[in-house]
């Protein structure tokens, strides 16, 4: 069916008129040279050493940069015709400012400096979110209150060099707007599954999809992805296949909670299963891993904090992959789903419930962060589990319903491995060492 | 800063100025209206102005002076080009023509273009950009001129031309800087308690070496994007020699440009790599937060230990040609060649996979019992080759290869909880 962002426009710079001035900015007018989105976008100029100067999109209906991301493509033409240095290089000479009424917040854009501290030229993505602004500069009040309220933003810049001399290069600013997730719904062809490219393709296809969303990036397999996916729409079949690849989860700020979700009557396979003469393998892993380290941060200790959630009806088969950094780890919702893991690293997420039906999970290890030592999380129906490493795990680890382990080994588990009064679990092959074993009520 | 060492250098000889420092020798063409110097460089004094009179294609273009020519086959060219945007319009047109790089093969009558832009629209930064040519690899996918048959391609550089086609003329200096060809980078410093890491090599490229920045190691995200080969050591002992290089939770990417110039990761005698981390329990060790380590789909690569210690936990190989690790511990291989357990060096070779790799070759030496289990090989063309030793293996699943479990004649080998299922034994003579 179809690959779209979920986005709003808050200009498309098909008009210089939705935009205004800021500081000493000049010159700001329609241009056509060739833009993201639409048939032009906006220039504008600034005088030498100009400070905190650029231009302001006109107000739109008030939107969060805690649930959404803001994203706008901005020009450098890095120099004037006499070869000096437009930018200037310090950490807070190309920012984007969201505005929520008169109190405004600066999100410093220094993704964009090279190795050598200046800033890389030609079209380059800025984005912001979550209420982290406050650390980079702020006017009036600035909080959560103002980050789920903006009302318009603007491209700010402070300069060393002027670009106003006679055919010296302008600024460009292009497509700003404010997105969530990826959609993912459908088939790609007949009952081919959709891929990384299809994705990137979609991205960087400037007639389909609104423009050049700038949200997906790809350097040779690996993709990263700067907003939450979503695959299926609940109700048709679809799917989604990652062989041998990384998919990286590049969420800008610990407050957005960008989820990676699979709907009911769509399959999400990371890594496919081959079936040979004796049994079946699989292989071609593909890692889904969050950044730990966003750009708008408050502190190294507040980590992003997104959910992979399958919901009911959802199927996820994950062969040979890592699955990093989540929140929850949220497989079959209470529902009833089909899952299969085999092979998997599930590292350094926070918890992880198992909570179908129709689960299969077979030499799998998990590791929790050692900061947050977290549960297995609480098993509600069980299918399938053999050969699982759990080690260092220092929460509960709850089983509600009878259940057959096979293979499972329970290591290093300061606390306890808690079974509800009245249950079983039948053990087989199974090592528990250094763990507590207690029932529950 | 960690100690680093590569073999990029200026091509040609000091007097054919491809450091642009003078305009000495170059020639031009088409509308091209001169050369200049221009203090905006990325090396040296100066860097080379590049100004048309009228749209189309003019060019400058110098002779490789005898005895310091290169071979495009054997190693990657790359140079500096500074684009500028006009005010309003473009400079060079929009399509994969604007920037091609002309080489010419052991004389001035063959060449072949290499079109240094992808293709459809411009794709060239404004300010400074490094561009390569490599190999038999034009993306644009023409050949010019009379050329490619097929021999040609490993003869000597002669001259170098580079070819802009503009969509108007330009009064704002164009710039070109530093032509320089090179393959690796050795890293020659760390420690257990203070390793280089990816990073380092990225500072190295932008700003820490003396003559020119070279920029073929960037890191971004958990991205490690390698354009040349990495050496861990020189082979040599002592300090300024040996190497200690981590790395985890990263896609490390050897990046390559063609087929031709091979992408190594090599670990040097005396020198120590590890991909991913141990954690230690109170009974066990659990390896921890790996790496996918891949090469550019079709052109292979390798990440092999020489005869230092190359320890490698949780990892997934993509594209790799040759593998060989003192310690393998969980890892998946796809679409590679060859996967080696033979060398002296191997300790340990665990929980392994290997998935249609072509014609991979596992070949363990001796007795390799206590090292080696849980491996399992499917879907090869030649799984396994035993050579002409007494051999013990232990724990290896063959299962669907097309190809052999191969032994030697006259020798005895042991299978220790071996599963040879739908595959060969064969004895090789």
């Amino acid at each position: 069916m179809a690959i779209t962002l979920n986005y709003t426009n808050i200009s498309t710079c098909e008009t210089s008129g939705d935009w205004n001035t800021v500081g000493n900015a000049s010159g700001l007018a329609d241009s056509d040279y060739p833009s993201k989105e639409g048939s032009q976008c906006v220039e504008f100029d600034c005088s030498a050493t100009s400070t905190a100067s650029g231009i302001q999109s006109d107000a739109v209906t008030a939107f969060s940069i805690i649930t959404n991301e803001v994203g706008i493509w901005f020009l450098n033409p890095v120099t004037n015709q006499d070869g000096n240095e437009l930018l200037q290089t310090g950490d807070s000479a190309l920012r984007l400012r969201v505005y929520s009424g008169s109190n405004w917040a600066d999100y410093y854009q220094t993704q964009h400096k090279e190795a050598n501290g200046h800033y890389r030229g030609g079209w380059m993505y800025l984005r912001a979110s979550g209420d982290a602004g406050t650390e980079d500069g702020n006017s009036g009040t600035w909080g959560t209150t103002q980050a789920n309220s903006v009302t318009s933003v603007a491209v700010i810049i402070t300069t060393q060099n002027a670009s106003t001399d006679k055919n010296a290069a302008e600024y460009g600013v292009d497509w700003a707007k404010y997105y969530d997730k990826i959609k993912v719904t459908g088939y790609k062809t007949g009952t081919t599954p959709y891929s990384p490219s299809d994705i990137y393709e979609e991205d960087i296809d400037k007639a389909s999809g609104g423009g050049v969303w700038g949200i997906v990036e790809k350097e040779g397999t690996y993709f990263s992805f700067k907003c939450g996916l979503e695959f299926g729409d609940g109700t048709n079949a679809g799917a989604f296949l990652a062989t041998s690849s990384y998919l990286y989860l590049d969420q800008s700020s610990p407050d957005q909670d960008f989820d990676v979700t699979v709907k009911n009557n769509f399959t999400l396979s990371l890594g496919d299963k081959i079936t040979g003469t004796d049994g079946s393998f699989p292989r071609s892993g593909t890692p889904l891993v969050v950044n730990q380290s966003p750009m708008f941060q408050h502190s190294t200790s507040v980590k992003p904090s997104p959910d992979l959630v399958i919901e009911s009806g959802g199927i996820f088969k994950n062969y040979l992959g890592t699955i990093q950094g989540f929140n929850l780890i949220n497989l079959g919702s209470g529902g009833s789903s089909s899952i299969e893991c085999i092979g998997c690293d599930f590292y350094d997420n926070v918890n992880v419930e198992l909570r179908s039906s129709g689960i299969v999970l077979k030499d799998m290890r998990f590791h929790f962060p050692s900061s947050s030592k977290a549960p297995v999380g609480t098993i509600y129906s069980i299918q399938e589990l053999t050969d699982i490493h759990i080690f260092q795990v220092t929460n509960s680890f709850t089983v509600r319903i009878n259940a057959t382990f096979e293979g499972w080994t329970v290591e290093d588990a300061t606390k306890h491995l808690l079974i509800l009064d009245s249950h079983t679990i039948n053990m087989k092959n199974s090592i528990i060492d250094k763990t507590k074993v207690e029932t529950i009520t | 800063m960690a100690d680093f060492t590569d073999d990029y250098t200026i091509i040609g000889a000091a007097g054919d100025y491809f450091n642009c420092d003078s305009t000495g020798g170059w020639g031009t063409g088409g509308n091209a209206t001169g050369l200049s110097t221009n203090g905006d460089r990325k090396e040296g004094s100066y860097s080379l102005e590049l100004t048309a009179s009228n749209s189309g294609t003019s060019n400058w273009y110098h002779d490789l002076t005898a005895g310091s020519r290169f071979i495009i086959t054997d190693e990657d060219l790359h140079f500096w080009f500074k684009y500028l945007k006009g005010k309003g319009a473009n400079f060079l047109v929009q399509n994969n023509t604007a920037v091609i790089v002309r080489l010419y093969f052991g004389g001035t009558a063959k060449y072949a273009d290499y079109y240094c832009t992808e293709s459809g629209d411009l794709e060239l930064n404004f300010g400074w950009q490094l561009l390569s040519c490599s190999g038999k690899n034009m993306r644009g996918g023409v050949i010019g001129g009379g050329h490619n048959n097929g021999t040609d391609w490993d003869l000597e550089i002669y001259r170098v031309d580079l070819r802009l086609n503009f969509a108007n003329s330009n009064d704002a200096p164009l710039g070109m800087d530093c032509w320089f060809s090179g393959t690796k980078i050795t890293v020659t410093s760390g420690t257990s308690a203070s390793p280089v890491t990816p990073a380092d090599l990225q500072t190295y490229c932008s700003t820490g070496r003396t003559a020119f920045p070279t920029d073929l190691v960037t890191v971004k995200g958990t991205l490690v994007d390698c354009v040349t080969s990495i050496y861990i050591g020189d082979t040599l002992d002592g300090a300024g020699h040996e190497g200690y290089f981590t790395m985890s939770g990263v896609y490390f990417y050897l990046h390559g440009l063609s087929d031709e110039v091979y992408r190594h990761f090599y670990i040097e005698d005396y020198s120590t790599a590890i991909v991913g981390e141990i954690e230690s329990g109170t009974d066990n060790d659990y390896a921890v937060n790996g790496c996918q380590l891949a090469c550019t789909d079709g052109y292979g690569g390798s990440f092999y230990v020489h005869g230092g210690s190359f320890y490698v936990y949780n990892a997934t190989f993509i594209s790799v040609s040759s593998i060989g690790c003192t310690e393998l511990i969980n890892a998946d291989v796809y679409d590679g060649y060859l996967v080696f357990c033979n060398t002296s060096y191997t300790e340990k070779f665990l929980n392994v996979t290997v998935h249609d790799s072509g014609s991979a070759v596992f070949r363990p030496l001796h007795d390799c019992s206590s090292i080696m289990d849980n491996i399992l090989i499917h879907n090869q063309y030649n799984p396994i080759y035993i050579d002409y030793f007494d051999t013990t293996i232990k724990g290896v699943s063959v299962k669907d290869c097309t190809g052999n479990v191969s032994l030697h004649d006259g020798n005895t080998n042991y299978f220790i909880n071996c599963d040879i299922d739908n595959s060969y034994l064969y004895n090789g003579g």
